[in-house]
């Protein structure tokens, strides 16, 4: 009982003499102050990406709508199309013609679902785009699609409130803590403490974990209460799980860099000294190592160069160039249903054999594929095996997991945007296939229903994105608590108490 | 003057021998040093194999479009070739922008594409704020480096009182400041080597294909004076603030405050504030009406007008009897306007690009990084700029192909609806793409009139407070 007073008073009496620093209030000032700019600025590009998506899903109800209302005045009489709009109606441009829309008309997204927690980092979201226009022909352009971005932005980093938090909010910690132990040593004060049954491990203990953990509470309150006044953060269950998460993971990150500064403050033996290598830590443990462990990733599994999978997909292009026949023949006898009746298979029209020139291209491109795919999954598996040598990049990943702007979720994000395609080009090649030979039949001279007309538009598949990817993967936090555990320990055995060295010879 | 440089070669001595001595100081610059090479070595092998890469590819579509076969002229145009950007040596130092923007670019018919292939799209994890290359060690570390070797300078004499020894032995204050900013410099300039050694590298490495700057002798001197210049400006930035703190904590707290506003606040702060001095428009907006502006229709009457006028011209009645085609008219017709609406919508994205660029470079008045950054980004040619450039040079090419293809179309007359088809003799006629930067700029003077006037500030703020130490109170 009497520890738990004497912890309670040197809280306390702390807390009562760091609020008449000024310059350590002052600096936490500027730190909230910076910390919840950014969180205004991940709040107004989370609009920004909001309003995107949102365009974009009008867009594409639009144009269906649009497309219905075409069809509609267009089928009303097409044997005689007076109207002056369809007078010099060109297929690829008449949403009407099922090759049109296929290959022009048709407008669909799939869209990364929003978290709640969306605005407290941007992380990967300005690399990685949240929507992606879905066309029936080339899965490579959803693949390779980017939001417009300045390229010095992308290249200096955005100023939200994971930048504060894992570059800017440990120096203030460490301004905090660093004095700690050092400014009773130089007033040679520990002797006087120590006969008061205080000892120098728990005296720094308790200080840096109290400073650390206020500190800590107060940004945590901040930027609770700006979210819910500026609305960056939905205020339901969701949104308030989505903070308390955050907060969870802040007062680890706070609580490390506190057991860092105890540390660095139980090793050294003047402010000055502290401080040297207080930001000599702070150097190391936020940019040496996770630019490190990027750089050995990078080196462990190297990615095949791009310009090699350029070279294969042109050469892919140059085989179908070159056997095309016997492509061709070779999905008719595979989908001997579709086979023209009537035309050779190298007088067909390019719109009907688009998808199945497109198929035998991914074909061809499928072992290529799969080596850049799994050199991708060997970095991305390296980079989670390691994660925890490195706290800095473990508390980004967080950080951007919570958020939903992390590279894995946008990976998922991918496999079902290559479902949905698939599914979208198998729908428009199966009708394609038989609306040529119903054209083939009919020989209408303009499009009519009897061949390549279309109005079906509601049955043309939609991306739903899955449960899975409406809610974020959380990182377990384990690593950070043993890092900052690991870290007090060696504090406590620095400053242990050891017997003078006469006693010592005594004892031997 | 004799005597100045008496004092500063005994001072110049005596803090090299102490440096020497200092365990802390050769710490400091083996890790400094260890982690400049990581960088150079990574950085260039990068740049080694891209460029390779790159070359590779660029031949190999050179000779797929010259080995097309025989076929027509739009079919060809379609079939197009790809473009990759090319590299400097520099860029192993400062890669710039090069990992966020795209690597290559499809040029064919009817359409001006998008770069695609970003490298930092293939990248793992999330932290991409401080990527390891020389530029970040020569623009972040080493000053932070030069922080901890320097924030004692003077501040250390002071707060041991050694001070009012000099002042009583009437030492020349400004020699012996100019002594250690000048040992200071020496030991940054160290950390500097592997970052030259790589350079040095690349430039033996590279490929013969690839492009020269025609002013490089310009921007070799530029990046080696930009980054000289910079440190220069932290030495004498740590001296001012050492010789103005009155302790080494005060000394080491306002030097870090420094370095944090300018190296890791500002820059960001900066392109934050330019997106909203000149934002850019989202991307599916962007897209959205420049699809729309190509989809509108062409206009028939003029069309119309036009062939008129055409057969007028060559007294026949029918375009068949025309002694040109008119489908490589009309379709060199649909380029020139499809170009008008690319000049129209990209130009104004590529406006904006570039007025963000001005209001970024307005904020390195305040932080020597940005400025630095601004000048070996533009010098190395891997800044926005010069990425404009590329793109706008792949867009002449690709114009040009188009060109050459619709006159082999209007050159052969139609006759009985028989099909033109070009060969080899054709394919040649499009020369390779041989795209050369620009030359240096006035906009150069944007990131390097800054870095001056800062420096010449630093050195007045120097100077005043040496003739405060010398001159002034005490304490």
């Amino acid at each position: 009982m009497s520890r738990i007073r004497q912890i309670y008073w040197l809280v306390a009496y702390d807390l009562r003499g760091m609020a008449r620093e000024r310059g350590l209030l002052a600096l936490l000032a500027v730190a909230l102050g910076l910390a919840l700019w950014g969180l205004t600025q991940g709040a107004a590009f989370q609009s920004g990406a909001a309003s995107t998506v949102g365009a974009a899903q009008a867009r594409e109800a639009q144009a269906r709508q649009d497309a219905h209302d075409l069809a509609r005045r267009y089928f009303a009489a097409p044997e005689a199309p007076e109207a002056p709009e369809f007078a010099d109606a060109k297929w690829w441009r008449s949403a009407f013609d099922l090759r049109g829309y296929a290959f022009y008309g048709h407008v669909g997204f799939a869209a990364k679902p929003e978290l709640p927690g969306a605005a407290l980092a941007v992380a990967q979201a300005d690399v990685l785009p949240p929507v992606v226009r879905v066309r029936a022909d080339s899965l490579e352009a959803s693949r390779s699609a980017y939001e417009l971005e300045h390229p010095a932005r992308l290249a200096v980093g955005r100023f939200d409130l994971m930048f504060c938090v894992v570059y800017l909010w440990p120096l203030l910690l460490l301004a905090l803590n660093l004095p700690v132990l050092s400014l009773e040593r130089e007033k040679r004060q520990l002797p006087v403490l120590r006969l008061q049954g205080v000892s120098p491990a728990r005296l720094l203990l308790t200080r840096t974990l109290a400073r650390s953990g206020l500190a800590a509470l107060a940004l945590a309150s901040c930027v609770a209460l700006l979210a819910w006044v500026v609305g960056a953060v939905p205020a339901d269950a969701a949104g308030m799980a989505a903070l308390g998460a955050w907060a969870l993971w802040l007062l680890a990150w706070s609580l490390f860099w506190g057991s860092v500064a105890a540390a660095v403050a139980a090793a050294s033996t003047g402010r000055a000294t502290a401080a040297f290598a207080g930001f000599a830590a702070w150097l190391v443990l936020v940019v040496l190592l996770p630019a490190l462990l990027g750089a050995a990733v990078g080196l462990a599994a190297p990615q095949p160069s791009r310009e090699s999978y350029v070279r294969a997909m042109r050469d892919a292009g140059d085989q179908f160039a070159q056997h095309r026949s016997a492509v061709l023949a070779r999905f008719y006898d595979d989908h001997p249903q579709w086979r023209p009746a009537k035309t050779s298979l190298d007088k067909l029209s390019s719109s009907v054999m688009r998808i199945p020139r497109m198929l035998e291209q991914e074909r061809l491109m499928a072992p290529v594929e799969a080596r850049f795919a799994e050199a991708r999954a060997q970095r991305e598996a390296l980079f989670a095996r390691w994660l925890w040598l490195s706290p800095a990049s473990l508390f980004s990943e967080a950080q951007a997991r919570l958020a939903g702007h992390d590279t894995a979720r946008h990976r998922r994000f991918e496999a079902e945007l290559q479902g949905h395609h698939s599914a979208l080009r198998s729908f428009f090649n199966q009708r394609i296939q038989e609306a040529a030979l119903r054209d083939e039949a009919s020989g209408c001279k303009q499009t009519c229903l009897e061949g390549w007309g279309f109005t079906d538009f509601d049955a043309v598949p939609r991306f739903q994105a899955s449960p899975a990817l409406q809610q974020a993967t959380p990182l377990p936090s384990l690593a950070l608590w043993a890092w900052a555990l690991a870290l007090l320990a060696l504090a406590a055995w620095w400053l242990r108490e050891r017997p003078a060295p006469a006693l010592q010879a005594a004892a031997a | 003057m004799a005597g100045w440089f008496t004092t500063f070669a005994a001072a110049w001595q005596a803090d090299w021998r102490e440096r020497r001595r200092d365990g802390r100081v050769a710490l400091v610059l083996v890790l400094g040093l260890a982690l400049a090479l990581a960088a150079a070595l990574l950085s260039a092998r990068d740049l080694r194999d891209t460029a390779h890469a790159r070359a590779e590819a660029t031949q190999a579509e050179q000779h797929r479009w010259l080995h097309q076969g025989r076929k027509n002229p739009h079919s060809a145009a379609h079939y197009g070739v790809y473009a990759f950007k090319p590299q400097s040596a520099l860029a192993a130092v400062d890669p710039g922008v090069e990992p966020y923007v795209g690597s290559s670019v499809w040029l064919e018919a009817h359409k001006q594409n998008e770069f695609v292939y970003r490298p930092a799209n293939d990248a793992p994890g999330t932290v991409r704020q401080f990527a390891l290359t020389p530029a970040f060690v020569l623009q972040v570390l080493v000053p932070l480096a030069l922080v901890f070797l320097g924030f004692g300078v003077w501040a250390g004499e002071r707060e041991a009182g050694a001070l009012v020894q000099l002042r009583l032995q009437s030492a020349r204050l400004g020699a012996l400041a100019a002594a250690r900013a000048a040992v200071l410099l020496v030991l940054g300039l160290v950390l500097a080597l592997p970052a030259l050694a790589a350079v040095l590298w690349v430039q033996g490495q590279l490929p013969a294909t690839a492009p020269a700057f025609c002013d490089a002798g310009l921007r070799w001197t530029l990046f080696g004076a930009g980054y000289l210049g910079y440190l220069a400006l932290w030495c004498l930035a740590i001296v001012t603030v050492s010789a103005a703190s009155a302790t080494l904590l005060r000394s080491l707290a306002v030097l870090m405050g420094l370095w944090a506003a300018t190296t890791l606040v500002l820059p960001r702060a900066a392109v934050e504030w330019a997106q909203s001095a000149a934002p850019l428009p989202s991307g599916a907006v962007f897209r959205q009406q420049m699809e729309a502006a190509l989809g509108e229709p062409h206009d028939p009457a003029e069309e119309k007008r036009q062939q008129q006028a055409l057969m007028q011209q060559h007294g026949v009645s029918r375009l068949e009897d025309l002694p040109v085609n008119w489908s490589g008219i009309s379709l060199q017709r649909g380029e020139e306007r499809g170009n008008a609406v690319f000049d129209a919508h990209y130009g104004r994205l590529f406006a904006a690009m570039r007025a963000q660029d001005r209001a970024v470079a307005g904020w390195a008045w305040l932080s020597p990084t940005l400025a630095v950054a601004g000048l070996s980004a533009a010098a190395a040619g891997s800044d926005t700029e010069h990425h404009l450039q590329f793109v706008q040079g792949a867009e002449a090419h690709r114009r040009l192909i188009q060109r050459q293809m619709n006159d082999a179309i209007t050159a052969t007359p139609d006759r009985n609806g028989q099909r033109v088809e070009g060969d080899d003799a054709l394919w040649s006629r499009v020369p390779p793409m041989r795209f050369r930067f620009d030359a240096l700029g006035p906009g150069l003077w944007r990131h390097a009139l800054p870095l001056l006037a800062l420096l010449a500030a630093m050195a007045l703020a120097c100077h005043l407070t040496l003739r405060r130490l010398q001159k002034g109170p005490l304490r």
